[in-house]
């Protein structure tokens, strides 16, 4: 059940049409409100797919991604902001700054097991945010730089441009994640999360693997957030390294289905909904949100996905985008 | 050859270090039994919190009087989270268990927050305010009542756990849980009572956190750390061991502040933690498994 996999010539050319319609949107007019929604779901979708690649297919519930994202939107924030750098030059750096600090933590993350691993990144976020916090990088008299008051960030993009950002960056999220999982990375993750023992007994470097998928993680991870942080043109640390965004990622792996590929676009979607289109009772989203949480994890464990899976039309549906050419889609 | 000026932070911390340990006490005692850490234990500590306010400008009641009322209730609560929530996910691995809590979690912050508000809020108790003079040294008397209510509640718990027949249970299940299910134990039955007792201590501790410092939605989570750090520190299953993280974790609080500033403050500790998850995560006293 695990590994059905789209392996489509009809899935892609679905993806296709699809990202092409979403490319188009701008240019016919749609109202920007719209389009907001759209920034918004493709950014959490990069967030999501980056969780369940850690979650559901490393064995890594990491619950410190939002001190990456705060790590990589605060390095784009003051290159922008003392030293002027190219955009598209800075995004990358704060990129690269992430995933170098992970790397860095993942000595002593790496060290703790399971449950262990899931405290001490959860531990991660409220050390950035009080170091933050705290932190002036240079007083600039009478200007509020740093500590709590953050720092602004112009990036002087359009909301075309930052929406087409986004479009890319949850398009990429979704190839890459069928990359990873087609590849040989993908393959030796699925075993460790399986079984960590028997894989490492079997020849795969544990490690390596969990590392890479890791770092992999991390660096979109800090890519989606740039992307957000250009909308929002501000980043001050409590905001930055809030639960608000490990909720967004969790909720909508676990909703939508933990361990597939097509769960966290159902969740992200739900999310999404929950957040923006309930504009009257945005205070209750979260609310909403842990509740239906709670129902999915005791009612059907494997999320809307694994719920779908089990009914014929979707296999149907399923077989139908898995193209003819394919033996071994179905596991 | 301390310093003079050393002298108070470090009073305040051995007695905030009690108030931590209670903390600490019943998310250990989940993590011992159930091999399962429960996300939402801060929020079950700011529970006691918000009911303690609600009775104390309600009916007027002596937060430390409440307890009375308010520890039963979450006892109950308890109970019945586990019995009818958390036992279901328990069954299908430590992932899902955890993220229940999370979702419990959530669901409890963001009610308090639409119930009561996102401000801070404290229990407003004449001796709460009060100071205590030793010798040249002035410290908070609640500080004092908070390290007194610790050792108290250490010594029930020690009681509970080795002098009861529900104490001697739990010991069986957190031992083998098969075996003990092979004994005819409704094992579900004894996981619900361990998180119960799990929460009458933590509401235990909310009461005396909310008379000591104040309280939002949004601290469940600072008190999870806080809670965590006891555990990681002292390691599990041990008492003692519980106690000296919570005097290790309230010292390197109110040692990083005198000697890093007020700032860095919930810094030291939080490094604290996360260096001992790296090097010894049974803790100081804990056994390897």
């Amino acid at each position: 059940m695990k590994a059905k996999q789209f392996k489509l010539n009809v899935g892609y050319s679905l993806l296709a049409v699809v990202v092409i319609i979403m490319a188009l949107l701008p240019v016919i007019g749609v109202r920007w409100y719209v389009l907001h929604v759209l920034f918004v779901f493709f950014v959490y979708l990069a967030l999501a797919n980056m969780w369940n690649l850690l979650a559901g297919y490393s064995g890594l519930v990491s619950l410190g991604q939002p001190a990456f994202m705060g790590i990589a939107g605060y390095t784009v924030a003051m290159l922008l902001w003392f030293y002027n750098i190219p955009l598209y030059l800075a995004t990358l750096a704060a990129c690269v700054v992430a995933t170098l600090f992970a790397a860095i933590l993942s000595i002593p993350l790496f060290r703790m097991r399971g449950l262990y691993f899931s405290i001490g990144t959860l531990l991660l976020n409220e050390i950035c945010r009080v170091w933050f916090n705290w932190w002036r990088p240079i007083p600039v008299p009478g200007a509020p730089v740093g500590g709590g008051a953050g720092f602004g960030i112009v990036s002087g993009l359009s909301p075309t441009s930052l929406y087409y950002l986004a479009l890319a960056v949850g398009i990429v999220s979704i190839l890459l994640m069928r990359f990873i999982l087609k590849s040989k990375l993908g393959a030796g993750l699925m075993a460790i999360r399986d079984n960590e023992k028997a894989a490492a007994t079997c020849g795969i470097n544990v490690f390596r693997c969990k590392l890479y998928s890791f770092l992999i993680a991390t660096f979109f991870t800090g890519l989606a957030s740039c992307v957000f942080y250009f909308f929002q043109g501000h980043i001050e640390p409590k905001g930055a390294f809030s639960i608000t965004w490990l909720n967004v990622m969790l909720m909508a792996v676990i909703i939508g289905g933990i361990s597939t590929e097509e769960g966290p676009i159902v969740g992200t979607a739900i999310v999404v909904l929950l957040e923006q289109i309930l504009p009257g009772y945005a205070q209750y989203s979260p609310l909403i949100l842990g509740i239906l949480l709670v129902i999915v994890i005791t009612v059907t464990p494997p999320g809307i996905i694994g719920l779908l899976r089990k009914t014929r039309t979707y296999d149907t549906l399923l077989r139908y985008l898995s193209s003819t050419r394919t033996k071994s889609g179905d596991k | 050859m301390i310093s003079e000026s050393l002298i108070p932070p470090i009073i305040n911390g051995i007695l905030l270090g009690g108030l931590y340990a209670v903390i600490g006490l019943g998310l250990s005692l989940v993590f011992g039994v159930m091999k399962m850490v429960n996300l939402a234990h801060g929020a079950f500590v700011i529970f006691g919190s918000y009911m303690g306010l609600v009775l104390l400008t309600v009916l007027g009641l002596d937060p430390i009087i409440a307890i009375v009322l308010i520890a039963p209730t979450l006892f109950v609560v308890g109970y019945i989270a586990q019995k009818f929530l958390i036992n279901r996910a328990y069954r299908l691995g430590a992932e899902p268990s955890l993220l229940i809590t999370y979702g419990i979690s959530i669901i409890l912050a963001n009610l308090f927050q639409q119930i009561f508000s996102p401000y801070f809020k404290s229990l407003v108790t004449p001796y709460a305010i009060e100071g205590l003079k030793i010798g040249p040294y002035s410290i908070p008397l609640i500080y004092v009542l908070d390290f007194i209510a610790s050792f108290i509640a250490m010594l029930v718990l020690h009681w509970l756990l080795n002098r009861t027949y529900v104490g001697l249970s739990i010991r069986c299940a957190s031992q083998d849980p098969v075996a003990a299910k092979l004994m005819g134990m409704r094992i579900d039955h004894v996981y619900a009572l361990t998180l119960g007792i799990s929460l009458f201590f933590a509401s235990i501790a909310g009461v005396f956190l909310g008379l000591t410092f104040p309280f939002n939605p949004a601290s469940s989570f600072t008190y999870l750390f806080i809670a965590f750090g006891v555990v990681v520190i002292g390691g599990l299953g041990s008492m003692a061991g519980t106690f000296i993280g919570g005097i290790v974790l309230g010292l390197s609080q109110t040692l990083g502040s005198y000697f890093l500033g007020v700032g860095l403050q919930t810094f030291a500790g939080f490094i604290v933690i996360f260096i001992m998850l790296a090097i010894r995560p049974q803790g100081i006293f804990g056994v390897k498994e």
